[in-house]
């Protein structure tokens, strides 16, 4: 067995019922770690990439790293993998909470499921013994009030995780939800899920894990959390104002999206800041297992309409939900916030979708008949009704639960989709940060920020300051930041940790728990081995150049006002350097020499 | 001349008594630079991690303010 791996992933075959156990591949370990790396390798093996991504025939891995459950910090990640409904590419989505931990100290580093049921099931993993159970009174079931029965009856020992209705009906950005607030959110695992009819995983585990080095593994670890703990970032500032303490920096640099991409800056933006949620709503912060950090946000709405409590928001969430909304009412976007919680389904793309919609209906594309309402920028109490009826597939929330890019084509205005492969982009208009630009439209999942975090450099000045309005040097870090975060989200460590720490602190730990030799170098290698990999699953599910483009409007309307004034994104010039530094031929195709150079 | 002064996550410590939430005027001479407004503040440089003025991210602390901008300021800040 390998040292801090549980050393056995679990098979399940969900047609048949049939569950079986087998051991890891030791070589396949070294190459691709775990997590996101090696359930790519597993998924590019099993599952032809032009399957219907809701069909038996796609396979959905939840998968931890080396480093999940180990004493490392933020180690408590888990990824969920398998081919993405909403882009048609290779979808992997990031998790925190309890549930990786507990599935290795259960015995397995992973959960492969294959096939779909003929009835709602639940999985319960309790020390190697694994069970399915039929789960129709589970089906219909919010997130929460599946945990809460799931708890009642099994026990409080037991970690979870669950799809809500929107998983159930296949909404395209569905999540999986862990500890009732924390999702592996966006590229709609929880629709794959959902359609093999698997409600829940349930899982306790006693066992231990065991590392190679102890005591260098310990000095590694403690290295890597002295440095958190010194850092401003990972040190204090995430922990008091949570992540969206980004929302005025972003706002007052010009490229905080506002109505679906249309200007630069929100005028209510201090409304929904980190600042303002910590002083009006915020109970405490929360962390993830292992985690210092702890940027989570409990919160309540103490009045008015939207009274309740639960989870977030994050910075992402009060941008699509507020912002790109036009909506400054910060109880709504909380509100909505907990009903995407509780109902399972990703806050990026469910607001990003409204506000599409938005454009539309103030477009007169979109009519009172169609929606069933009025549906105009800033009316907060369209936005939390919804969310309700997208999670639920009611009305015209059925409609919307395809997604902004579906949306879009279905009334003859593709362009006003805001986002790359059929997934919305996040809280950064690319006009006035040209690095994110490229990013953008390379990432292998579409529209995404967490493939590589252009912001950091760009606008926070971490961990030096790049001038954000030119595109020189733009495609050497994203392609830096891309390769450091593959092999991150392969070891089962929070991407938040490269606030304060890189390739060779991560290496470290990973070498003194595993045994295997990496160092930065080899970690960053690995990492550009899983992209290459992504990029092949891509290319063979059938998209090309022109998918790895920006919407037109980032491309040819400058940016109205504001600092980015006048700016539109020179991608040409980025995309074809991003090419050719990655070895890719000009189609943005892995070259065969760039492949056996990585051993594909 | 004036300048708006904008401080952001713990930096809020050190607007003046009387303040909003993130923001105050302050009056200023002419010349005045960014290590000045730091110093009228007390702002410990080391801290003062984002400079913006204007919405533009500015590197040299030299730099002299002019009447009626807004100058923005974090400590280091992370999120996503």
């Amino acid at each position: 067995m390998i040292s801090a791996y549980a050393g056995k992933l679990l098979r399940v075959d969900l047609t048949s019922r049939q569950v079986r156990s087998e051991s890891i591949d030791p070589d396949a370990a070294r190459r691709f770690i775990g997590g996101r790396g090696l359930a790519t390798k597993m998924l590019s093996e099993a599952v032809h990439p032009q399957v219907d991504p809701l069909s038996p025939a796609n396979t959905l891995i939840l998968a931890t790293g080396p480093l999940t459950g180990t004493s490392a910090m933020c180690g408590g990640r888990f990824m969920a993998v398998t081919k993405g409904p909403l882009t048609g590419t290779i979808a992997s989505s990031n998790c925190g909470g309890t549930f990786g931990p507990e599935l290795k100290y259960a015995g397995y580093d992973m959960v492969v499921l294959e096939g779909a049921a003929s009835e709602p099931l639940l999985m319960v993993i309790e020390d190697g013994k694994v069970e399915l159970h039929p789960a129709g009174e589970l089906w219909g079931l919010n997130v929460h009030e599946t945990e809460d029965r799931l708890h009642g009856e099994l026990g409080r020992d037991f970690q979870l995780v669950s799809i809500g209705p929107a998983g159930e009906k296949l909404v395209r950005f569905a999540a999986i939800i862990n500890d009732k607030g924390r999702a592996a959110g966006r590229s709609g695992v929880g629709a794959v899920m959902g359609s093999k009819k698997l409600k829940a995983i349930a899982v306790r585990g006693t066992g231990g894990l065991s590392v190679a080095d102890p005591p260098g593994f310990r000095a590694a670890c403690l290295d890597s959390l002295a440095k958190l703990e010194a850092g401003e970032i990972t040190g204090q500032g995430l922990q008091s104002f949570g992540t969206a303490i980004l929302v005025n920096i972003i706002n007052e640099s010009g490229v905080f999206p506002t109505r679906n991409f249309r200007q630069g800056q929100f005028e209510s933006a201090e409304k929904i800041s980190g600042e303002t949620i910590a002083e009006e709503i915020l109970v405490r912060p929360r962390a993830c297992v292992a985690c210092p950090i702890a940027c989570g946000r409990v919160t309540e709405v103490r009045g008015g309409p939207y009274r309740s409590r639960g989870d977030g928001p994050e910075y992402e969430t009060v941008w699509a939900l507020g912002a790109d909304t036009g909506v400054e009412d910060l109880g709504a976007v909380t509100k909505a916030n907990y009903v995407c919680n509780e109902l399972g389904m990703d806050t990026i793309t469910a607001g990003a979708t409204v506000a599409c919609a938005m454009e539309l209906f103030e477009e007169g594309v979109l009519s009172e008949k169609d929606v069933g309402r009025k549906l105009k920028f800033g009316d907060a109490e369209a936005v939390v009704d919804m969310m309700t009826k997208i999670g639920n597939r009611e009305g015209f929330g059925d409609v919307l639960a395809e997604g902004s890019a579906r949306v879009a084509e279905r009334y003859g205005r593709p362009e006003l989709f805001m986002g790359v492969k059929k997934q919305e982009m996040p809280a950064y208009d690319p006009r006035g940060v040209f690095g994110m630009g490229v990013q953008y439209a390379t990432s292998n999942r579409g529209g995404c920020h967490v493939r590589g975090y252009m912001i950091a450099p760009e606008i926070l000045g971490v961990p030096q300051k790049l001038d954000a309005h030119t595109p020189q040097g733009k495609a050497e870090t994203n392609i830096a930041f891309q390769n450091l975060t593959a092999a991150l989200d392969s070891i089962g460590v929070c991407l938040f940790v490269t606030f304060s720490i890189g390739a060779p602190e991560l290496a470290a730990m990973l070498k003194t728990a595993t045994g295997f030799d990496y160092d930065a170098d080899e970690f960053m290698q690995v990492g550009e081995r899983i992209w290459n990999l992504e990029k092949l699953f891509n290319m063979k599910a059938g998209l090309t150049r022109k998918d790895d483009t920006l919407p037109r409007r980032l491309l040819s309307e400058p940016m109205p006002a504001g600092p980015a004034k006048g700016l539109t994104v020179p991608l040409d010039e980025m995309l074809t350097q991003y090419y050719r530094l990655r070895g890719w031929d000009e189609q943005g195709a892995p070259t065969q020499e760039k492949l056996a150079a990585l051993g594909l | 001349m004036n300048v708006e002064v904008r401080l952001f996550a713990t930096l809020r410590e050190y607007l003046p008594a009387g303040s909003g939430r993130t923001s105050a005027q302050i009056e200023m001479q002419e010349g005045t630079r960014i290590c000045d407004l730091l110093d009228r503040l007390g702002i410990p440089a080391a801290i003062a991690h984002l400079v913006l003025v204007d919405g533009r991210y500015e590197a040299d602390r030299t730099r002299e303010l002019q009447d009626g901008c807004a100058v923005s300021i974090w400590p280091p800040i992370g999120g996503g």
